[in-house]
């Protein structure tokens, strides 16, 4: 039976101890300033300024949320071995898998925290240049795709953290993102090796590594091109189910390990 | 004793920061003036457009999802250089094919591309841009206008002209001057009904009036070509061959005057036999 009220105490101290990192303070303030830079960047583009402005803003808050997903995600339950906070939490009545689930929860909090600050800046910056609405709430549904992919990468990066240094844990998810948002490139290999044994081998790692770049909208929503509802239920889905195989995975290395 | 070792430690450190500062300036110096000299104003990598490094497909690759940000990128580092670019500057091409690679659906770099690239007098590199946003964007008039316009006046080739402009006419949005040029085109390369219906339509339905008076001129252009072409007939009837020139139809009477229109084009019999219009410019 998981217990909510230990999910919950963890997820809130964790999104406390996120969002007290000075790291990713600056990393927002960086990101804000961006946006705003966006503007100049817009004024010598020969008139493409509104595709500049988007493009970038979409950009910046979509890296800001892998920052937080990787950076910080990956140094949560290393951080907390290595303080050794975390054998104060040990002989407490509380599962490992809700340490794990309220860690996620706690640092998707924050990410949503940093992500809803710079989506305002993006929003008036985008409205005050003449968007419409409608493709506004298209941004807006980007950068919540956004959010569904950075569930997966937490995950992951929580996965890596269990098992090594948080340096070694964001290389291998930074490395995990950028082949998951290549995934076309084993398709063309599958593809390429058609008739052959290779192309299982390819296979095998093109379903087993995340596929990222099907919660990419954000080269489609500034040509107010959105994706239609089944297409995002099927997004959802796959991140769950994913998301449940890498939660599964954690709880699994987690357990079995001796602090 | 100790106020004066002070003092000495003080000196020591401004003195060695002094040292410090004049190297610094000292090699700032010489970097203006090797950057001032004729042979780094020719190489001078801030105006020129450097070749891209990689190929689109290989950019498209690692743009990890990223593609209309470093479209944008790309078309930024462009723009920037407009000013320097040369006729032997191939890189303005190649850095075309990439941003539109990344991002097909921008519209902007087709048309500049198929503005810019003909001064350097390649056809075949305009028309490859011009299809590929003609593809890439199926509700843009834009793309296949310029295209057409662009092959008519710099590739010379009227036929593939009009297959674009009619393209171009297809697509919704498009303002009157798509079947006013499609008209004039199909005048001049002696199509002169489809011309005249063009025309006509323009005349009848086009709010702006300086289209509209153009569509009048070539309505009275056509007119006279018509005549001409009658004459021409007679001339063969009468003579059992076709007129060499517009002065046979001159010195024979057929005609009064080689008739001119208002626009100053002026309309010629090839020698064989055949009626064009000869643009001589303001008489």
């Amino acid at each position: 039976m998981i217990n909510n009220r230990s999910i919950i105490a963890v997820a809130v101290n964790t999104f406390r101890e996120s969002f007290r990192d000075r790291i990713l303070l600056g990393a927002t303030f960086i990101s804000i300033f961006f946006i705003l830079f966006s503007l100049f960047v817009g004024s010598i583009s020969l008139d493409q300024d509104a595709k500049i402005i988007q493009d970038t803003g979409l950009t910046v808050i979509f890296l800001l949320q892998v920052f937080v997903a990787i950076f910080v995600g990956a140094s949560l339950i290393y951080k907390e071995v290595e303080r050794k906070t975390f054998f104060i939490l040990i002989p407490k009545p509380i599962r490992r898998s809700e340490i794990i689930i309220g860690k996620c929860m706690g640092l998707m909090m924050t990410t949503i925290a940093v992500s809803a600050l710079t989506t305002v800046f993006f929003l008036g910056t985008v409205l005050a240049k003449g968007a419409s609405v409608a493709l506004a709430a298209s941004f807006l549904l980007a950068i919540a795709l956004g959010l569904v992919e950075t569930v997966l990468i937490v995950l992951i990066s929580l996965f890596f953290s269990s098992l090594t240094t948080p340096v070694l844990a964001s290389l291998y998810t930074a490395a995990l993102f950028l082949i998951g948002h290549s995934s076309d490139v084993i398709y063309s290999l599958i593809r390429q090796y058609q008739g052959s044994l290779a192309r299982y081998f390819f296979y095998f790692f093109y379903y087993l590594f995340p596929n990222l770049e099907k919660f990419n909208v954000r080269n489609d929503v500034i040509y107010q091109i959105v994706p239609s509802v089944s297409d995002i239920a099927l997004m959802v889905l796959y991140a769950f189910a994913y998301g449940a195989f890498v939660f599964a995975l954690t709880v699994m290395v987690f357990k079995d390990r001796e602090y | 004793m100790r106020t004066l070792s002070l003092n000495r430690s003080v000196v020591a450190s401004v003195l060695v920061l002094l040292v410090f500062l004049f190297l610094s300036s000292w090699a700032q110096q010489i970097f203006d003036v090797s950057a001032q000299s004729p042979a780094a104003a020719k190489k001078n990598i801030f105006l020129d457009l450097q070749p891209p490094l990689l190929s689109p497909g290989a950019e498209k690759n690692i743009s990890f999802g990223f593609d209309n940000a470093l479209a944008d990128w790309n078309w930024i580092d462009l723009i920037q250089t407009l000013h320097a670019w040369r006729g032997d500057n191939r890189s303005v091409a190649k850095k075309l094919d990439i941003i539109t690679a990344l991002d097909p659906r921008f519209e902007y770099p087709y048309i500049i591309g198929i503005f810019i690239v003909p001064f350097y007098d390649r056809i075949d590199e305009v028309r490859a841009l011009g299809l590929k946003g003609i593809e890439a964007l199926p509700n843009s008039w834009k793309i296949p206008f310029y295209l057409g316009v662009q092959m008519s006046y710099k590739g010379n080739d009227q036929e593939e002209a009009l297959r674009y402009l009619n393209i171009a006419k297809e697509r919704g949005g498009n303002p009157g001057l798509v079947s006013a040029l499609i008209a004039a085109i199909s005048a001049k390369t002696g199509k002169y009904e489809a011309s005249r219906a063009l025309w006509q339509k323009i005349y009848e339905t086009e709010q702006d009036q300086t289209l509209k008076k153009a569509a009048q001129g070539w309505l009275e252009r056509l007119d006279v070509l018509e005549r001409i072409k009658q004459e021409i007939g007679l001339y063969y009837k009468t003579v059992g061959k076709m007129p060499a020139s517009m002065n046979d139809l001159l010195q024979k009477g057929y005609l009064k005057g080689v008739p001119e229109d208002m626009l100053q084009y002026t309309y010629a019999i090839t020698p064989d036999g055949n009626l064009e219009i000869i643009k001589l410019g303001p008489q």
